[in-house]
């Protein structure tokens, strides 16, 4: 089961209710929308794996599981090609 | 180690140099504080009834001249007198001896114009440039500045905004000022950002820019139209209160090419190594540059572009964020500490009115440009007024 985490040299800031991170190996900045906020604060607590994200969303946001898990596998698909996040078998 | 030297302004330090460093403010040379005079001798009147009754009693002694490092902190916007040093204070040893970094130590900076190293006492700095090794402790405030081996570098590759050295290399304490002790302010506590700083009278102006962009042309040109004064030209810190952006000039005299200073009919300094290329110009007063609470009224971000004409558009703070960061710097990117000061102050400024000024300097003078910013700054001058 892949868990993922954020890497650990990426800073992030909010600014007027946006959050942005700094990858910083390619020097790109990253607005996340509410949701991708959210499953980046999750991120926080530790490793997570696809599934256990998914779960939390469902309970906090109204919507269908395929298009959440969808969302979900988008969102780590990009920030893990963008080295926002890292996975790990 | 260093003689005592003159102590000089950058920042809110003094900086401690037994070589000259010409592009800092002196601090006033003051005497050491007055011991208390000892009592005078009548007031010991004899004791009745003691055994001599002619002795008086020892006078205490005067207290000592307090030494290095116990004077105590300054209050915030003063600086420690001349002839004493602080903890805070920044000292610099000079020496005319190569030496060669320890063992262990890894690059954590490597640009054409500077290498920084990391070691387990602190940094190293390369500047081949101008021939000059400085290496610093982790507090950024115990310096020793080395010479390097010269190199056959050719520098023909610069932009045309660097231009090679013509006329030898520039003094290596020009290149500390310029080049090392910017870099050290993170250390400081405070984040760098490669901004000009105008005060507008009723509110703080930065000129967010790349070297060679115009930063200090236009800055003078603002003063003498819009009576603006320039606490900087080159460098500003941010420091936060909360989330509350205080800028603080860093106070090094503002630079402009001869051209520009000829045309401003301002007569400078001209700085060793930047013959014919720069001139120092007076730099502000001790008082203008004292860290205040002063507003931040807005960030001008100025872009060089090819397309003709002026182009003046406000941003997003996430745009304002990027640009902002990308302006500040470190010098030690693998420093997530510091990392997260650059990111957090670039917020705090992001959250505030932000704008990019596209401008092709082949069809623009700095002048009609100088105009053009004011114009649109007095428009959040007039609105800042009627809020009042």
């Amino acid at each position: 089961m892949t868990r993922y985490s954020r890497a650990s040299d990426v800073v992030q800031a909010s600014v007027a209710g946006s959050l942005i991170a700094l990858e910083p190996q390619s020097a790109q900045f990253f607005e996340f929308n509410s949701v991708g906020a959210r499953i980046w604060e999750l991120l926080a607590d530790g490793p997570q794996t696809q599934d256990e994200l998914v779960a939390t969303l469902l309970e906090e946001y109204q919507v269908s599981p395929q298009q959440c898990a969808d969302s979900v596998a988008a969102f780590l698909a990009k920030s893990v090609s963008s080295g926002l996040v890292t996975a790990e078998q | 180690m260093t003689s005592q030297g003159a102590a000089y302004r950058l920042f809110d330090r003094a900086i401690w140099s037994a070589r000259p460093l010409p592009l800092l403010r002196v601090l006033p040379d003051r005497e050491p504080p007055e011991p208390p005079a000892p009592p005078a001798a009548t007031e010991f009147a004899a004791v009745p009834g003691a055994t001599s009754g002619h002795e008086p009693p020892t006078a205490p002694a005067p207290p000592a001249v307090p030494e290095p490092h116990s004077v105590p902190e300054p209050v915030e916007g003063t600086l420690t007198p001349n002839r004493h040093r602080a903890p805070e204070d920044v000292v610099i040893d000079w020496s005319d001896q190569p030496w060669e970094p320890p063992a262990g130590a890894r690059p954590v900076i490597s640009v054409s114009w500077l290498t920084s190293l990391r070691w387990q006492g602190g940094y190293i700095l390369d500047i081949p440039r101008t021939n000059l090794r400085v290496s610093t402790d982790l507090t950024g405030r115990r310096l020793r500045a080395h010479p390097t081996p010269r190199t056959d570098r050719d520098w023909s590759d610069r932009p045309p905004a660097l231009p090679p050295v013509k006329s030898g290399p520039r003094l290596g304490a020009d290149s500390l000022v310029t080049n090392v002790l910017p870099l050290l302010a993170g250390l400081w506590g405070v984040v760098p950002l490669h901004a000009a700083c105008l005060d507008t009278g009723a509110g703080l102006i930065l000129l967010v820019a790349r070297t060679g962009t115009g930063k200090s042309t236009l800055s003078q040109h603002l003063a003498r139209n819009a009576g603006w004064t320039v606490l900087d030209d080159d460098t500003t810190a941010i420091r936060l209160a909360g989330r509350h952006p205080q800028l603080i000039p860093m106070g090094a005299s503002p630079r402009v090419r001869a051209d520009a200073a000829e045309l401003l009919g301002i007569r400078g300094d001209s700085l060793p190594g930047y013959v014919g290329a720069k001139q120092a110009l007076p730099a502000a007063t001790n008082e203008q540059l004292a860290p205040g609470c002063r507003d931040v009224l807005a960030i001008l971000h100025l872009v060089r572009r090819a397309a003709p004409g002026t182009a003046i558009e406000e941003i997003d703070s996430g745009r304002a964020l990027a640009a902002t960061m990308r302006s500040t710097f470190t010098l030690d990117p693998s420093n997530m500490a510091l990392q997260r000061a650059r990111m957090a102050a670039s917020a705090a400024l992001a959250a505030h009115r932000n704008l990019v000024v596209r401008f092709n300097p082949d069809t623009v003078t700095a002048a009609a440009l100088a105009g053009q910013v004011a114009a649109r700054a007095g428009q959040w001058l007039a609105r800042t007024s009627l809020d009042l």
